[in-house]
């Protein structure tokens, strides 16, 4: 009789018993496991492996930890499992295992007990997320933390120079050294160099405004053909002082709803740079819209970049150069580029040929809601733009 | 004295040739203890833990130093140094068996032998090569080693790896043999899953053995044969020994097959190889 209860706690005992071979090979399996994996005795006793009844990579982990350990010491305590049943439901398990070892010391037999936690292990993965969630907070707190810090560095060099003059020519005039005839023709070289300045502190602003004011801007869609040509009105004094064409090939079509500003800043530096780096020919953006992200590349006929160059250049850590004409630049442009990236989870990809040009591409992840064709999104039949 | 602390170094036996035994993934030099033990009569035999593992300086470990196999290798070398070790037999363990080989490469004039135990040059499928895994297997391995920290805890780790000198206190603490601190133990497995050593196998000029055991999920037959066909001076011993620490489950024959290998005379004695 008390053999009897004993064969039927073990079977339908409140938790999974187990044994198998150092192999794997199920040798002994109760009730309740079996329940757990949806299989007969039958079918597993001798016939299965544990790593058909466990989750991908537990068999992996048993070679790696455990079957040393099980050698080392003879057992196991806690140790955290899925099984997963023939109908692929996993059941969160905590494992215990003791090594039964014949008289040479190899590992004969283990014995395990398994005890279901699903509650716990959904408290567990809470736990872990929340950690990894903060451990991302605080690398990303610390990259930005680095971008300040070159940032103020590269505005404290930049910003110097440009008024260093500017108050010189001042001061003279001041003193009277200058009269107002041999002062008048060095207005427009201030005035030039104060935009340079103007220009690199609006950058820092707009990049400022996305970093502290977390206040999204209205994502309300925009033409990216519009964008395009709101930043060649900008930039057109440049382009036709070296007699450059800017082509803006974008399909009027083509909208995205996402912070403009900043794409307006992405576009604006990558179609600065390609003129500043381009002696003849010209600059050409063209856009495409696929399933996942839309695609905004600026093609340039300029000096190209080496393979190393564009290495650095495609990681960020190119450092500026003068162009053709001699135009200075901070190098925070690409700088401001990779944070914006980063913010949107988009990419840049290039190519360059030596000598015959560059063509950099921004890929901005999106959704069919928020980077469309116009004219075809009112046609349901076909709703991308190839 | 400070590798020696670093890479917790253990030093036994008496014989005028040195042996060293390298430790894979996972564990530490514990894990050699039986088959080590047998080697102290004929020779002078290292243990030693890779630095974040065992009883190392965990201070000394440095994420990019030892984000490639590189690192690892460097602590060997760097053993060899301090001790002023040449011609010596290395085994290394799983990824160690690389490690040793890229050690070889750097300072052949160290190592006279190399035994690979359960050795894999590339553990992923690869047009026609089979490292017998595929990126789901890595990535279960991922979620239970981040599941499970055995043993280890911040708070009992300085007891484990303050008394190497007194084992009855580790033994108190369960699973600690292998406790590894989480985030090295990930940072580990990154590199031993995602290195690719099989470029440097031809280059290898100091010879080796390769112990082959059967079912073997992380060194498949195909490994050791593809090892034996692109490295010079390599032999292949298939043991009858299943699984991946053949060191492990199958000590005797694991000693047994190193032995044969090392009374067999050289296969090359090429004294150009001894820069030093």
């Amino acid at each position: 009789m008390s053999q009897l209860n004993s064969k039927y706690d073990f079977e339908n005992a409140p938790c999974g018993f187990l044994s198998f071979h150092p192999d794997g090979t199920i040798t002994q399996i109760n009730q309740t496991l079996l329940k757990w994996i949806n299989c007969n005795k039958e079918e597993v006793i001798g016939q299965k492996k544990l790593e058909e009844i466990t989750a991908k990579g537990t068999s992996l982990y048993f070679q790696m930890f455990v079957y040393p350990l099980l050698k080392m010491q003879g057992y196991i305590n806690e140790l955290s499992l899925d099984i997963v049943s023939s109908d692929n439901v996993a059941t969160s398990c905590l494992f215990n295992a003791s090594a039964i070892k014949n008289e040479g010391g190899s590992i004969q037999q283990i014995h395990a007990i398994l005890f279901a936690i699903a509650d716990r292990k959904k408290y567990e993965v809470e736990i872990l997320n929340a950690k990894k969630t903060a451990e991302a907070v605080a690398e990303h707190k610390e990259r930005i933390l680095q971008v300040q810090r070159r940032i103020v560095s590269i505005l404290g060099h930049d910003t110097r120079a440009p008024l260093f003059s500017v108050n010189q020519i001042i001061k003279l005039a001041a003193d009277g050294k200058l009269g107002p005839a041999e002062v008048f023709p060095y207005f427009e070289l201030m005035a030039n160099q104060l935009d340079a300045t103007l220009i690199l502190l609006n950058d820092l602003l707009s990049w400022s405004n996305t970093l502290f004011n977390n206040t999204k801007e209205a994502e309300i869609p925009f033409s990216m053909q519009s964008v395009t040509a709101d930043v060649f009105e900008l930039l057109h004094g440049n382009a036709v002082s070296k007699k450059l064409l800017l082509k803006n090939k974008i399909d009027p079509a083509v909208m995205m709803a996402a912070n403009r500003s900043i794409v307006m800043f992405i576009i604006r530096n990558l179609v600065n740079n390609a003129i500043k780096f381009t002696k003849e020919g010209g600059v050409t953006v063209s856009a495409t819209v696929m399933s996942d992200a839309v695609s905004i590349t600026v093609s340039d006929t300029g000096v190209g970049m080496l393979p190393d160059q564009l290495k650095k250049y495609t990681s960020g850590s190119l450092s500026s150069s003068p162009g053709t004409e001699n135009e200075k630049g901070s190098g925070m442009g690409l700088i401001l580029i990779n944070e914006f990236l980063l913010q949107l989870n988009g990419r840049l990809q290039a190519k360059s040929f030596p000598g015959k040009g560059t063509s950099v591409t921004v890929i901005l992840p999106c959704s069919s809601s928020t980077c469309f064709s116009s004219v075809e999104a009112s046609d349901s039949s076909q709703k991308y733009l190839n | 004295m400070k590798v020696a602390k670093r890479n917790n170094v253990t030093i036994r036996g008496t014989g005028k040739e040195t042996i060293i035994f390298a430790h894979g993934f996972g564990c530490s030099q514990n894990t050699w203890r039986e088959v080590a033990a047998a080697f102290e009569k004929d020779y002078r035999v290292i243990l030693f833990d890779y630095v974040g593992a065992g009883q190392s300086d965990l201070q000394a470990y440095d994420s990019k130093k030892y984000s490639t196999l590189d690192g690892y290798a460097q602590d060997i070398l760097d053993i060899c140094y301090e001790f002023g070790i040449k011609q010596a037999i290395l085994v290394g363990h799983s990824v160690s068996s690389m490690i040793a080989a890229i050690a070889a490469l750097k300072e052949p004039s160290c190592f006279k032998k190399l035994v690979f135990v359960s050795p894999s040059p590339y553990y992923f499928n690869d047009a026609d090569y089979s490292g017998g895994l595929n990126k789901r297997d890595i990535d279960g391995l991922f979620e239970m080693m981040d599941s499970n920290y055995l043993g280890w805890s911040s708070m009992i780790a300085p007891l484990i790896m303050g008394n190497a000198d007194r084992p009855e206190l580790s033994e108190a603490l369960a699973n600690s043999f292998c406790a590894t601190d989480p985030t090295i133990a990930r940072e580990f497995a990154k590199v031993t899953f995602y290195s690719d050593t099989r470029s440097y196998l031809p280059l290898l000029e100091v010879e080796s053995l390769t112990l082959q055991c059967a079912e073997d999920m992380l060194a498949p037959l195909q490994t050791g044969a593809y090892i034996k066909e692109y490295t010079p001076y390599n032999s292949l011993a298939h043991l009858n020994a299943t699984g991946h620490c053949p060191h492990l489950s199958a000590p005797e024959e694991t000693i047994n097959a190193i032995m044969s290998y090392l009374k067999r005379t050289p296969i090359r004695q090429d004294p150009s190889l001894c820069r030093n």
